[in-house]
């Protein structure tokens, strides 16, 4: 190795370096790499004269930098424009030797070019290490853009020299090695790898050298990149779908997305990814969405389930797919539930021909469906498509709603509930049956087993008319509490529990004032137990307008004398607690046991019977024999409640009618004498059963007549609430703001609202403006 | 000692302080719910404004013509026979519109009774003093409400001329047939006989705009009205329904009496008028 030049001449220093970086670069011939030694002295020599040159420069400033004279304050002017700019000439003309090389592939010559030169151009700027950290940093603090370090600086000339004369040419055979990739050939995947990592050193920002830049990425490969992969599966899944079923689609859909995200993991940036997952859900999913949604239904009715998971998790990708799938889901789900119901109803009606060959047609449209059976089936449908929700489709929320969405539907709309389009849906009324069933003494437990509260549930929470379910619910449970007929106060408690956490305290507030009721009543039985001659005495309280029960004149009977004390008891003890409320006897209700001395053989019997006739019975303790308006007289009571609760006496045989005839029954002056031998098979004999009752069709009246009540004023409630708050408000935005409110409730159609609207206008609570607007009156 | 009721005893005093009529009593208690000192000191305020109320201030061949027809019983007002008789007397039938036209100029708080305040400052700003002339007073300004749009006319509840139209003649008919302060509802049959013969006032003012055929499809739909009343409805009609018909036969019915294309069931209509369309579409009067 020669001897070191000295340092203060240029053309000399460049000279000593210059075969050393033909070495570095490995340029020339030898294609040998540099030694210790060369790289050593190259460094040394730049540094010498990187140093000497400062020097020189501090002592005569005035000599060199011509172009900073006016930058005289500044000590000195750094040394390194003369080596740099021979440099770039160097570089430059190195590059275009390399250039010059024959080759007969680009990609393979380019790789293996770039793959050395990178190498050298780190060694290089190793070499020129003073130089960058000095004059370059120095020129690039100055706010020059041109100048860079001598890695970056190689870099940008391989761009300019070797990649832009070339790019065209070089992408296309990447991209030709991509698709051959594609179609399965095998492939120098290094090529590709180098070549695209190649293009994000080249993106340099001039402002920010260290700032990572994928410009030449992005502009030269990635777009070309995509696009090519649009056209390239764009044809392909045609094709394929031409060719091959949705399903076996959907399962080359799967592997091509796999195989293409390994490839971006491998050698594209991640940049890329993102990108390319777009495009590839665009042509591989949301161009063939059509077909999926198609076929989807065929899928469902072979219950595929795993290749509805397919099909749902490659829609997933891109969300907006997945409605129309959710709503064929919601369709499907009706669909299969009018059938099913109509299913069910001509099975029905078969079975009730089966039963009773007489040809009583029942009311048109109207089926009588076992209860159980029909909430069953609510059940099991719902149930079933929960299990395809949860199988197919991941509990997506979607399809949880597309689920909701249905059963609200076939819960409230379906042939059995509503026959006709016009016709009242009769779910909630046999809801509260079901209820009623489980809950109630006397069942049998095969029966019951499998009717529970969860079950209710389900179905309840689908209720559109949740104010008549509570209705008819309260209607039954009243009738277990005062006959004491429900199974058990605890799964009472339980589901009334369950009911006001599913909607509002607001919503069980009456059933939870008759629980109330029956509690207090139970201390008074126990306050007044030792008064008068009936044992067991159980007077319930109950509070107005909570309990279901209505106050008849018609019912005002007169209490027996032997009774008067123990009944007066019941009133002394309540006014003293409760000073101020009104107590009505109820005589429509509660049942009575007497036991009858009537027997010669001294059987002793016990009667069950009503009120009325216990007031009756009473009397014949007194004397053996009445006219009927003597009688009459002494119970109480409107003359046909009285004849029709004297009728079974007379009918059993207890009492002697003459003249006897049942027109001759309720003539004043008919008389009625107790037997004296009473003759019965039974010990038992109950007189209630056969009290002709004529109320059965009223309930439903007062029910849908309470609901209608009870709806009216709640919406006008919702309007004024609204009104107050609004003052003036256009009709359509009232409207919209009240349906929701009731929704926990009922669902008030538009019709419902105007006619609260009509009723408070009317009441002077609002008026018209003009243009459909409404204004409060405060 | 005959029992007075506290409210004749009321207004015994009302009419000893003040010496004016029972009516005008009657009027002021009611105002005040009874607090006979705010009503008396109420009447002074407004008879300071209109001094001109005082019976000997008026013209005597007028307040001699009012005494004809004076309720015996009550010099306050006219009552039903006095109006059957002033009606005779004008040469009007009682059915005619021009009696409403009549009551709703003189403010009638219910037809078929005046007021005497009401008659005598009437006539007397319009310084009419006979009855030919009454006459063809009210037949000159009934013409042009029936005939125009816009009519002028002295107003005694506002004491100046206004611009009135036919609207506010129908609009008075509800509260001129409404018997005592409880009610607010007129019987559907009642409203119909007044719809009878009001709303073809209506349709005339259109006349222009159409031929036979279209008026004879509206007449159709009229009466298809008066059925769903009668067979359908049949509930009483209230002031909001009465004045919206009035909008319904000038927005929806004559318009497109056909296809009643103006109806938009999202709009505020009451629901008589939905429930009619829905009749109308039940028994496929519509499509």
């Amino acid at each position: 190795m020669a001897a070191l030049p000295p340092s203060a001449d240029f053309k000399k220093t460049w000279n000593f370096v210059q075969p050393g970086l033909d070495f570095i670069l490995g340029t020339n011939d030898e294609q040998e790499g540099v030694t210790a030694v060369m790289y050593m002295s190259c460094y040394t020599a730049i540094y010498n004269y990187c140093i000497n040159k400062s020097r020189s420069v501090s002592l005569i400033p005035s000599i060199i930098g011509g172009n900073r004279s006016s930058d005289s304050n500044n000590s000195y002017v750094l040394p390194g424009a003369e080596l740099y700019n021979k440099l770039d000439k160097y570089l430059t003309k190195v590059l275009k030797d390399v250039l010059s090389e024959k080759h007969d592939n680009l990609l393979e010559f380019y790789v293996k070019k770039w793959t050395r030169y990178t190498i050298g151009a780190r060694y290089l700027s190793n070499v020129f290490e003073y130089m960058n950290r000095h004059w370059v940093q120095k020129e690039r603090q100055d706010g020059r853009r041109d100048v860079y370090d001598v890695n970056t600086l190689c870099l940008m000339k391989w761009r300019e020299e070797v990649f832009k004369p070339n790019e065209k040419q070089l992408i296309g055979q990447v991209l030709e090695l991509i698709k051959k990739q594609r179609d399965n050939e095998i492939v120098d995947t290094y090529l590709i790898s180098t070549a695209v990592k190649s293009l994000v050193f080249l993106g340099i920002d001039v402002q920010d050298l260290k700032k990572p830049n994928l410009v030449v990425y992005i502009n030269s490969f990635e777009k070309k990149f995509l696009t090519e992969t649009t056209e390239y599966y764009q044809k392909e899944s045609s094709d394929f779908l031409a060719k091959n079923n949705v399903v076996d689609y959907m399962q080359k859909c799967e592997t091509r997305l796999n195989e293409e995200v390994l490839r971006s993991n491998n050698f594209l940036e991640e940049h890329t990814k993102k990108h390319l997952l777009e495009t590839l859900n665009k042509s591989l999913i949301e161009d063939h969405a059509q077909e999926m949604h198609d076929y989807f239904i065929s899928l469902i009715k072979q219950n595929e389930l795993d290749h509805i998971l397919r099909m749902y998790k490659l829609l997933s990708r891109v969300p907006k797919c997945l409605d129309p799938l959710a709503l064929s889901l919601e369709n499907y789900i009706i669909q299969q539930a009018d059938e099913k119901f109509k299913e069910l109803k001509s099975e029905s009606e078969k079975l009730v021909e089966d039963q009773s060959k007489v040809k009583s047609k029942p009311k048109r449209g109207v089926t009588n469906v076992d209860t159980k059976t029909y909430i069953h089936t609510l059940i099991a449908h719902h149930d079933k498509y929960q299990g395809v929700v949860f199988k197919a489709f991941a509990n997506d929320p979607k399809f949880i709603k597309a689920l909701d969405n249905a059963s609200r539907h076939f819960v409230n709309k379906n042939i059995i509930a509503s026959p006709t389009e016009r016709s009242k849906c009769r779910t909630p009324e046999l809801l509260a049956k079901y209820a009623d069933t489980f809950l109630k003494k006397g069942g049998k437990d095969v029966d019951t087993m499998d009717m529970t509260a969860d079950n209710l549930m389900i179905v309840f929470k689908f209720l559109n008319d949740k104010d008549q379910f509570e209705n008819y619910y309260r209607r039954q449970l009243a009738k277990r509490l005062i006959t004491d007929t429900s199974k058990s106060e605890e799964l009472e408690e339980s589901l009334l529990q369950r009911l006001q956490v599913e909607n509002s305290s607001e919503y069980t507030s009456k059933m939870t004032r008759m629980f109330a009721d029956m509690k207090t009543s139970a201390d008074l039985k126990s306050n007044i137990r030792d008064f008068g001659p009936v044992k067991d005495f159980n007077p319930l309280i109950l509070a107005q307008n909570m309990w279901p029960f209505d106050y008849k004149e018609e019912y005002n009977l007169k209490v027996a004398p032997q009774l008067e004390e123990q009944f007066n008891k019941v009133l002394e003890y309540h006014d003293n607690k409760y000073n101020g409320r009104q107590l009505k006897w109820l005589w429509h209700h509660g049942r009575a046991e007497l036991k009858a001395n009537l027997s010669k053989k001294s059987q002793k019997f016990t009667f069950i019977v009503s009120n009325p006739q216990l007031m009756i019975l009473m009397a014949f303790n007194e004397k053996s024999s009445y006219t009927f308006e003597e009688l009459h007289e002494i119970v109480g009571g409107s003359k046909n409640v009285f004849e029709m609760h004297l009728q079974p006496f007379v009918t059993y045989k207890l009492l002697i009618q003459t003249p006897e005839g049942e027109s001759a029954m309720g003539k004043e002056d008919t008389s009625f004498k107790i037997v004296e031998d009473y003759k019965s098979k039974k010990l038992r004999v109950n007189f209630v059963g056969a009290i002709k009752s004529i109320e059965t069709k009223e309930e439903e009246d007062e029910i849908n007549k309470e609901v209608d009540e009870t709806r009216k004023n709640f919406l006008s409630a919702c309007i004024v609430r609204i009104m107050k708050s609004r003052k003036t408000i256009k009709h359509n935005d009232l409207v919209n703001e009240v349906l929701p409110q009731t929704v926990s409730r009922f669902q008030a159609r538009v019709i419902d609202v105007k006619k609260a609207i009509d009723y408070l206008i009317d009441k002077d609570y609002m008026k018209r403006l003009e243009n459909n607007t409404y204004q409060y009156i405060s | 000692m005959p029992r007075i009721s506290k409210q004749a005893q009321l207004q015994q005093q009302f009419v000893d302080t003040t010496q004016s009529t029972l009516l005008i009593a009657e009027t002021y208690l009611k105002k005040f719910h009874n607090n006979i000192d705010e009503a008396v000191e109420q009447y002074y305020k407004d008879s300071e404004k209109d001094s001109e109320y005082d019976i000997s201030k008026f013209d005597k061949k007028l307040l001699k013509l009012y005494q004809i027809y004076q309720d015996p019983s009550d010099y306050g007002k006219i009552n039903i026979e006095g109006t059957m008789k002033y009606l005779q007397d004008l040469g009007i039938e009682p059915e005619d519109l021009e009696s409403l036209t009549l009551a709703y100029l003189l403010d009638s708080n219910k037809i078929g009774i005046f007021e005497q305040v009401n008659f005598l400052k009437f006539w007397s700003h319009y310084k009419i003093n006979d009855i030919k002339k009454m006459y063809s007073f009210i037949k000159k300004i009934h013409q042009q409400i029936i005939n125009q749009d816009i009519t002028k006319v002295w107003l005694i509840k506002k004491n100046e001329e206004e611009e009135i139209n036919f609207k506010d003649v129908y609009e008075y008919t509800f509260s001129g047939l409404l018997e005592g302060d409880n009610q607010n509802k007129l019987d559907y049959e009642l409203s119909i006989d007044y719809w009878k013969l009001l709303i073809p006032v209506l349709i005339n003012k259109h006349n222009q705009k159409f031929n036979k055929s279209i008026k004879d499809q509206i007449n159709i739909r009229l009466n298809q009205w008066y059925e769903f009343l009668e067979n359908d409805y049949k509930q009483s009609i209230s002031r909001d329904k009465w004045n919206m018909f009035y909008l319904f036969v000038q927005d929806i019915i004559i318009p497109d009496p056909i296809n009643l294309s103006e109806y938009d069931e999202m709009a505020a209509w009451p629901t008589i008028m939905d429930e009619y369309i829905l009749y109308l579409r039940d028994n496929e009067l519509l499509k």
